[in-house]
């Protein structure tokens, strides 16, 4: 399997946001001991770091839950790779950078931290698709792409703004995808309106590809290996996007008749 | 009929000079910013209208290939022709690499410039063909050689790849 994401890369600590020299020594010492593969010494170093956060700040806050997400990838590198106690641990850590987020938006390090957690789950493990009481719907776009349903493009009007000064970009000189004091220039769309839509075969916007329709028990029955799809039915085992691509090469799935 | 991109890459060279001043008026900006434009090296012009009533929609990636040309090439005077009181940005999120027209006013700004513009597209495309194949590009370009009273004006639409080759083949002597 060709692996975008490496779990190793998925679990690479972030650093605080801003530290003292306090924090800045314990961070130093546990980066040292994940270097030398002490990952327990080092996620206890990491949670006792995040405590130490309190100050009010947007960057003591988003430190202290990143130090977290520090702390639940070094619980991940003591389990199995492919484990369902790898899944737990990163989707915790993907949260604690999610907050980290919500205090530095554009923080590049924590952007970056938090997208190859999201690639490496989805790569390992599949994404979950919902079900409803009745059918399962996936919004996968890996479904849709190897069903060969089409996408769309679509063409949109907006005002933007940037991430760095919050200006309008015309008007200032930050380059999107340039990092500035650790901050990751972005072009943040405002006020959009849409213009027009094209139906192409391959869109770029991965999200917009036309979902397959929803997927009854019966229908999971002709297309599931038969453990499988009872324990699926059975409500013993959750459906992934991984069991519906193996599904959809093994039977040659195929055609606008799986749209939705 | 004019030849569509999907039969293979249309390049136009025998167009008539972009007469920038004349276009700059009928897009209705005033005569302070035009006169101040054209004394610019390289100018990039929006050049699409959208929406009803029609407003001027500029592509975010004109806009960064200016900044970072204004950021590399800082001996250069570069500016943006745009409609200050209307204008909106058109996010196309298609495989395509949309950029404006550039006017080089001098012909070292297009010797200065012409290898990073290249080099620029060339890394886009590269960036984007993870995702697809199929990249095109529709680019519009004007040098003016002052000095020598030669106006080169290219317009072309296809492949991204063939860009760099095109631009790199245009040694104006």
């Amino acid at each position: 399997m060709i692996r975008l994401v490496s779990f190793k890369e998925a679990t690479k600590p972030v650093s605080p946001a801003a530290t003292d020299y306090n924090q800045g020594e314990l961070f130093h010492k546990a980066m040292q001991l994940y270097q030398s593969r002490k990952f327990p010494q080092a996620g206890k170093v990491f949670l006792t770091l995040s405590k130490l956060f309190t100050e009010a700040s947007p960057q003591s806050k988003a430190s202290s839950s990143a130090m977290r997400a520090n702390y639940f990838k070094m619980c991940a590198r003591r389990a199995e790779e492919n484990s369902a106690q790898v899944k737990n641990f990163l989707g915790n850590a993907l949260e604690c950078l999610k907050q980290a987020l919500e205090n530095e938006p554009y923080w590049a390090e924590y952007l970056e931290s938090g997208g190859k957690i999201e690639i490496f789950l989805h790569q390992t493990f599949g994404c979950e698709v919902s079900f409803d009481g009745k059918c399962w719907s996936t919004t996968c776009y890996k479904v849709s792409r190897a069903l060969g349903l089409p996408g769309i493009s679509p063409g949109m009007t907006e005002r933007l703004e940037c991430s760095i000064c919050g200006k309008d970009p015309m008007l200032c000189e930050h380059v999107p995808g340039e990092i500035y004091d650790k901050r990751l220039a972005l072009n943040v769309a405002k006020d959009i309106k849409c213009d027009h839509v094209s139906i192409v075969d391959e869109p770029m916007q991965r999200e917009t590809y036309v979902l397959p329709e929803p997927l009854t028990a019966e229908k999971l029955k002709q297309i599931l290996p038969k453990r499988l799809a009872e324990d699926i039915v059975a409500r013993r085992k959750p459906l992934t996007c991984k069991d519906l691509l193996d599904a959809i090469q093994k039977n040659g799935l195929h055609g606008v008749s799986w749209a939705r | 009929m004019e030849k569509s991109p999907k039969d293979g890459p249309v390049l136009r060279e025998d167009l008539p000079p972009l007469e920038l001043e004349k276009m700059l008026k009928e897009k209705g900006y005033g005569s302070e910013d035009i006169a101040s434009w054209l004394k610019k090296d390289i100018l990039f012009v929006s050049s699409r209208k959208t929406g009803s009533p029609a407003i001027e929609a500029i592509t975010p990636e004109t806009l960064t290939i200016k900044k970072y040309l204004s950021q590399e090439k800082n001996s250069l005077k570069i500016d943006f022709a745009f409609d200050k009181a209307g204008y909106r940005y058109l996010e196309l999120l298609s495989a395509e690499i949309y950029v404006g027209i550039i006017v080089f006013l001098t012909i070292t700004a297009w010797d200065l410039a012409k290898g990073f513009i290249s080099s620029w597209l060339y890394e886009q495309y590269k960036g984007m063909q993870k995702d697809s194949k199929d990249l095109n590009v529709k680019l519009e370009v004007e040098i003016r050689d002052e000095k020598k009273g030669r106006i080169y004006h290219i317009k072309y639409a296809g492949p991204a790849d063939k860009v760099a080759e095109i631009i790199k083949e245009r040694e104006l002597k």
